[in-house]
């Protein structure tokens, strides 16, 4: 079987699905769970669609660091459709074409074919969001995200103009043998830099997000902010790594915009009273370290750092989206001590944001440490500095909201989650902890990923 | 003058990037790239896998691309995936405009515009001629400058005359999206059919015959047909629900 | 399995922890019971087979950890977990006033496994994870007390704290290539080293509860449950003493040498800050009505003490502050578990509503009034051994300056001690409280077993200081002259047990006078003569109210910097926030599109003028 399978049989779904609405929730499911069963049956290795080999035809890179990607991403977006299954029905077409592009930006070794998934996927994370009936909202991220992918298009046109190829493997060989200097490349890679970023939530390019996010329900939060904001990041990570050749100008430019995106980040989150919205500005933070990540070239320990967002990020805005569904709000002073008549989800949320702002036994702190050790090795104490300056601010205001939805003096409001997502959330808690005090198989996962890109292991 | 500074704004970024490109010794001038050691080269010549030699219009045949357009040859064989790519973005554009727009039930839009009669008339009968020059661009894509997405545009343009020229008119919305469905099925389908016969996805799977005639090019012509009927009828739709509001 | 083995103990403990909340599920009393059985098999493990050098640090199932045990590892350690054993009598007569009870004590026995992974580790990371877990595991100790206010606030400085250590950590491996803690800070040298020293002392700062991190120590203090409180004041904050033992101790910062007192300069800013830690804690406890925030300040104090004595280095100085550390910890457990007992009859621990608990409570009022005795560093009690080094450390080093400061907390703290003393237990009877009786047995049996200890480290203070001296050789200064019976300072030799026998002597005679000539009339609390007019206010007439009043006024207008600095870095933060909230989080998509243009513009122009 070939990989091209995970793109190509939610694509037909999608087809076929238009046809009879009724049918088509179930085939989504179906489709999904197909997906997530059969990553496990796929060889490694370059898959060339069209029978032409690459550089000349398209090529989806099946690797180390795709297929862990594939894994994590396909469950998460199989746990989404299970949490939030009758927020699905409307759009479960748009999301079998999501599955697609998402698949399809974590394989492609194409640059090209990387915008057209950019597209494909971007256009169905709009509608997605049309199911918040935020209209507004949506045509904000609509706007900039054409722009961003404009920016990202020309980005290349100018690229391709210069090098003469689309693949990024091939591209990043001929960058090396023609002797084309990092400095020449700066306009382009910053052009395709803005429109990825877009995407990807970084300041200043996001003002979407609050929109989006803000407004989330069940599907649309999880969905962006989880599954959506770690394919990005995997991508961004890949090209990073893969094909950019960041000057020191403009990689100190970068880093510094990247910066002020966590510093902005982290204190938005802190000046925000409403749930989610604390939730989206930590985001903003998350995302914009990870990018840093892969800038520094801490490329295993960026990975990981990406799954732990996917797996905290998925719980904390199911269970906050799913929270404001119910009770139409999501100010914390107005969701004091739903918790202590939750205590499932409380303690999954509790996990969950423990694991983000990097308390031990969970899975962020090992992945904080490690991603700290290798920051210390490239003598980079700024940004260390900055890294703990700011999950300071992160952990205080994750514990202040912690707090608030545990204790309460008067009556809290009850909410009765139904089990599927109480299943969910604390089997990925019980996840975090998993991975945050048996670090071998983390250790051994950023091995492989290094390996892929030849980056010598972290020992 | 919010507009002003906008426009100052973007001529000055324009410059900027203009400048930039100016200094840049990696971009080439205009005209002075070097075709040869880049990947479209390998397009022109047809010589990805082997080397057919000279091309010669009418005569070779067994290409490993066989459209005679050599446009066609990148967008709907060398990346033909990226071409699916786009067929799915239109159809989830499509998809979105029938999501906020599309009701259950719905009745023409209300325009304070009645065509008479000559111009209903005139319409039908420029309607066949349109749709038939949408068909033909769309099956001689391999051949001549059009194909698909153009094809099924005019395809849709013939639908757009009769929606304009009759303002009782309604096509048969059910009928565009089986059409739609079964062409986008089938052009993965080939897609996996190929990557069951041949061993890639979307790979040709066909004879390519002797390029420059109707039959050549292997799958070519015939995704490329599916493509127009996708587009056409998906098109049709987006017409259709921008040209109709909720009512009885 | 081997039951001596420090890995073993840590994951017993661990499992136990776990039991406990499940047990806690069923009835809530004995899942608190647990952390009795729990704290006191950890204490006895790590006494019995520490003392005996049967400790194994081998591991088998954890992963990258290692464990050492160093003797000041087996100190802190032994008095930590002694600490939480002791308090942990306590956890089943207050465990139904919390929300989570199954919770509760889960994490009281999580916070004991952190606690112990710190002090036997031979790793800064598996230190580091410990110290964090400790941070967290106590953290949801505190809001299930009055207020949840303060736990923000304590996290806050707590990660403030171990993010300085974390990141002195990481300077130290960049210079000695690994995380070994012994490496680490032999090798750290330059500026790498001043730095690494600055950031250990606010580590240890922010969790001694020093200025200008003290902030949260009243006010944790104040808010968690009584038990808690005893907890961390006698356990938890001797973390913030171990890391500066380690920071102050043995690392010599590099910036210049004050001449005339032959010390480094930011060792001298260290003691100092000390130094100012015991006034300003010693003017704040004196101000305050709620007992438990009184005694939190002048826990604040003796973390002072503890600095400066460290910051000065020598043998006896060290021996000091690590007695003072063992001092603090039994007698400021003690005094507030004796509050803690008065408060879980009475439910309030203000002074001016309390009053002659002794008619009640008199073992109660033993135990305070040794506790007090000791933290005011009188003799026969441990806290004047220790404090008695710490002076003869700070005249010998000739610092008039930070002598002021220690001398001032001293007395200083004769004021503040026994205003509880006479505010809760002397006094006259209040009328609500006059049917109470003593605290049961279990609870009187830990505080008696305190008091014990507190006497006998003021009495027969050599076994244990045979031991500190140990530690002292450990961390290369001379050790303490000390023989069966006396201890040998700059300037002279003391004699505790003699002191003791002349104190016990005294106070017969006094109570001798006292039966003889008692003479005084009982009268009620609020029997006061006034003049034939209705008092409305009457509490305002209790005694304790502003009992130093014109000793506060002198500096009631500065009180609230400190407090006022933190909350307007908060709102500067906060305002950062607005700031890009406003300017970038528009709902007009405009706005970003402009950012982007402007963000590419600016580079370009740069690009080309560079």
């Amino acid at each position: 079987m070939s990989a091209v399978l995970l793109i190509a049989v939610p694509l037909l779904a999608a087809f076929i699905s238009i046809l009879n609405k009724k049918l088509a929730p179930v085939l989504l499911l179906l489709v999904s769970l197909f997906n997530i069963v059969s990553i496990f049956f796929y060889s490694l290795g370059t898959i060339t669609i069209g029978g032409f080999e690459a550089p000349y035809g398209i090529s989806l890179v099946l690797d180390n660091y795709s297929l862990i990607g594939l894994i994590v991403i396909n469950i998460a977006f199989f746990l989404v459709l299970l949490i939030s299954y009758e927020k699905v029905k409307k759009v479960a077409t748009v999301l079998l074409v999501a599955l697609a592009g998402l698949n399809g930006l974590l394989l492609t070794g194409d640059l090209f074919n990387l915008f057209v998934f950019i597209e494909v996927s971007g256009i169905a994370a709009y509608l997605i969001s049309t199911t918040n009936k935020k209209y507004v909202a949506t045509f904000n991220y609509l706007v900039i995200g054409t722009v961003g992918s404009s920016f990202y298009l020309l980005g290349l046109i100018i690229l391709y103009a210069m090098v003469g190829t689309l693949n990024m493997s091939d591209m990043a060989l001929r960058i090396s043998s023609e002797g084309i200097s990092a400095a020449n490349l700066s306009l382009p890679f910053l052009f395709m830099f803005i429109g990825l970023g877009v995407e990807a939530k970084l300041l200043p390019f996001n003002s979407w997000v609050k929109g989006i996010l803000g407004n989330s329900n069940k599907l649309v939060g999880p969905m962006i902010a989880s599954v959506y904001a770690g394919t990005i990041s995997l991508v961004f990570g890949r090209i990073l790594t893969s094909v950019f050749v960041v000057s020191d100008r403009l990689g100190l430019i970068l880093t510094v915009i990247l910066l002020v995106g966590i510093v902005a980040g982290e204190t938005m989150a802190f000046a925000s009273t409403k749930l989610r919205e604390i939730l989206l500005y930590s985001s903003i933070a998350q995302a914009s370290l990870v990018i840093i990540l892969f800038l520094e070239g801490i490329t295993g320990w960026a990975v990981m750092m990406v799954i732990a967002n996917v797996i905290s990020k998925l719980v904390l805005f199911a269970i906050a989206s799913y929270t404001s569904d119910e009770l139409k709000t999501d100010e914390v002073d107005n969701l004091k001590g739903i918790f202590s008549k939750n205590k499932i989800i409380g303690v999954a949320f509790t996990i969950a944001s423990l694991s983000v702002s990097g308390l031990p036994l969970f899975m962020g702190f090992v992945v904080k440490m490690n991603v700290l050790t290798s920051i210390f090795d490239g003598e980079d104490y700024l940004l260390a500095a900055v890294i703990l300056l700011t999950s300071i601010v992160e952990g205080v205001y994750f514990v202040r909201v912690l707090i608030k939805l545990w204790y309460n003096k008067e009556d809290a409001k009850t909410i009765n989650y139904n089990f599927v997502i109480k299943y969910i959330v604390s089997v990925l808690a019980v996840l975090l902890i998993v991975f945050g005090t048996y670090t071998t198989v983390l250790n051994d996962q950023v091995e492989t990923v290094n390996e892929v890109f030849e980056i010598g292991g972290n020992e | 003058m919010k507009n002003f500074l906008a426009l100052i704004l973007t001529l000055f970024l324009g410059f900027l990037i203009m400048s930039s490109l100016n200094n840049n010794i990696a971009f080439p001038k205009f005209g002075e790239a070097n075709i040869g050691d880049r990947v479209s080269d390998a397009y022109i010549d047809r010589d990805v896998t082997e080397n057919p030699g000279d091309v010669i219009f009418g005569e070779t045949d067994g290409l490993e691309s066989g459209p005679a357009n050599i446009v066609t040859a990148i967008v709907a064989d060398y990346r033909s995936f990226d071409t699916l790519g786009e067929v799915t973005v239109l159809f989830v554009s499509a998809l979105g405009v029938a999501l906020l727009l599309g009701t259950k039930k719905q009745k023409r839009l209300e325009i304070d515009f009645h065509p008479n009669f000559m111009l209903r008339v005139g319409s039908k009968a420029l309607f066949g001629v349109i749709l038939m020059t949408g068909i033909y661009i769309s099956i001689h894509g391999h051949l001549t400058p059009g194909g698909g997405f153009p094809g099924g545009s005019m395809i849709a343009t013939s639908m757009l005359l009769l929606y304009l020229a009759d303002d009782n008119f309604r096509a048969k919305v059910k009928g565009f999206k089986i059409l739609e469905s079964i062409a986008g099925s089938l052009y993965v389908l080939i897609g996996i059919i190929g990557l069951i016969i041949g061993g890639s996805f979307l790979v040709n799977i066909l004879d390519t015959g002797v390029i420059g005639e109707l039959f050549s090019a292997g799958i070519i012509p015939i995704v490329y047909v599916l493509i127009g009927l996708k587009v056409g009828s998906e098109i049709s739709n987006v017409i259709d629900n921008f040209l109709t509001e909720e009512g009885a | 399995m081997n039951f001596a083995s420090i890995e073993m103990i840590l994951m017993i403990t661990l499992a136990s922890g776990v039991l406990a909340y499940l047990i806690g599920k069923l009835n809530a009393k004995l899942g608190s019971i647990v952390t009795i059985l729990v704290s006191m098999y950890v204490t006895i493990a790590v006494i019995y087979f520490g003392y005996n050098g049967e400790l194994v640090i081998t591991t088998e199932y954890l992963p990258l950890v290692t464990f050492k045990v160093t003797n000041i590892g087996l100190f802190f350690a032994s008095t930590v977990t002694f600490v939480f054993a002791m308090v942990s009598f306590f956890n089943p007569f207050f465990i139904d006033k919390y929300k989570f009870k199954a919770l509760y004590s889960m994490l009281y026995i999580f916070s004991l496994v952190g606690i112990l992974g710190v002090f036997f580790t031979d790793n800064f990371m598996t230190l580091f994870v410990f110290f964090e877990f400790t941070v967290w595991s106590s953290m949801f100790l505190i809001p299930m007390g009055k207020s949840t206010k303060s736990t923000t606030l304590y996290f806050a400085m707590s990660t403030i704290g171990s993010f300085a250590l974390l990141y002195a950590i990481f300077l130290m491996r960049s210079q000695s290539g690994s995380f070994d803690i012994d490496q680490g800070l032999a090798m750290v040298s330059g500026a790498k080293a001043t730095w690494t020293y600055i950031l250990l002392s606010v580590a240890a700062f922010a969790k001694l509860g020093a200025f200008p991190l003290h902030l949260w120590l009243p006010k944790v203090l104040g808010d968690a449950p009584d038990p808690v409180t005893a907890v961390f004041s006698g356990g938890l904050e001797k973390l913030g003493a171990f890391v500066a033992v380690m920071g102050l101790v043995r690392l010599a910062p590099v910036s210049f040498n004050i001449g005339a007192i032959d010390m480094d300069f930011a060792r001298y800013v260290i003691a100092f800050i000390g130094s100012i830690t015991i006034i300003i804690g010693t003017l704040m406890a004196i101000r305050q009505d709620d007992a438990k925030k009184l005694l939190a300040y002048s826990s604040m104090s003796n973390g002072g003490y503890i600095i400066v004595a460290l910051t000065i280095g020598n043998g006896i100085a060290i021996s000091g502050a690590l007695y003072h550390v063992l001092a603090h910890a039994i007698a400021s457990a003690a005094a507030f578990l004796a509050i803690a007992a008065v408060a879980r009859k009475t439910n309030t621990t203000k002074m001016s509503e309390l009053g002659g608990m002794i008619h009640n409570m008199p073992i109660t009022y033993m135990v305070y009034l040794i506790a007090i005795i000791s933290m005011a560093g009188i003799p026969p009690m441990g806290g004047f051994i220790s404090k008695w080094m710490i002076f003869q450390a700070v005249i010998n080093k000739g610092l008039p300056i930070i002598a002021i400061g220690v001398f001032f907390g001293s007395i200083g703290s004769f004021l503040y001690v026994f205003r509880p003393l006479a505010a809760l237990f002397l006094g006259q009877q209040l009328p609500e409280y006059k049917h109470l009786k003593e605290a049961p047995f279990f609870m009187v049996l830990p505080m008696i077993i305190l008091s014990g200890l507190i006497i006998y480290t003021g009495v027969l203070p050599n076994y244990i200081l045979g031991k500190i001296n140990e530690i002292v050789v450990d961390l290369g200064a001379t050790a303490v002259t000390i023989t069966e019976y006396t201890i040998t300072g700059f300037n002279g030799t003391i004699h505790p047990a003699l002191i003791s026998g002349m104190f016990g002597v005294g106070v017969f005679v006094a109570f001798l006078i006292f039966i003889t000539f008692k003479k005084s009339k009982k009268v009620t609390l609020m029997d006061t003569y006034t003049a034939g007019e209705f008092i409305y206010t009457e509490e305002l007439l209790h005694y304790s109210v502003d009992f130093y009043a014109p000793l506060e006024r002198l500096y009631e207008k500065y009180i609230h910097i400190m407090e006022k600095t933190y909350d307007s870095i908060r709102n500067k933060i906060a305002e950062v926030g607005h700031f890009f909230k406003y300017y970038f989080f528009t709902n007009k998509p405009e706005v970003s599109v402009f950012w982007i243009v402007i963000i590419v513009s600016l580079l370009l122009w740069g690009e080309s003028l560079w």
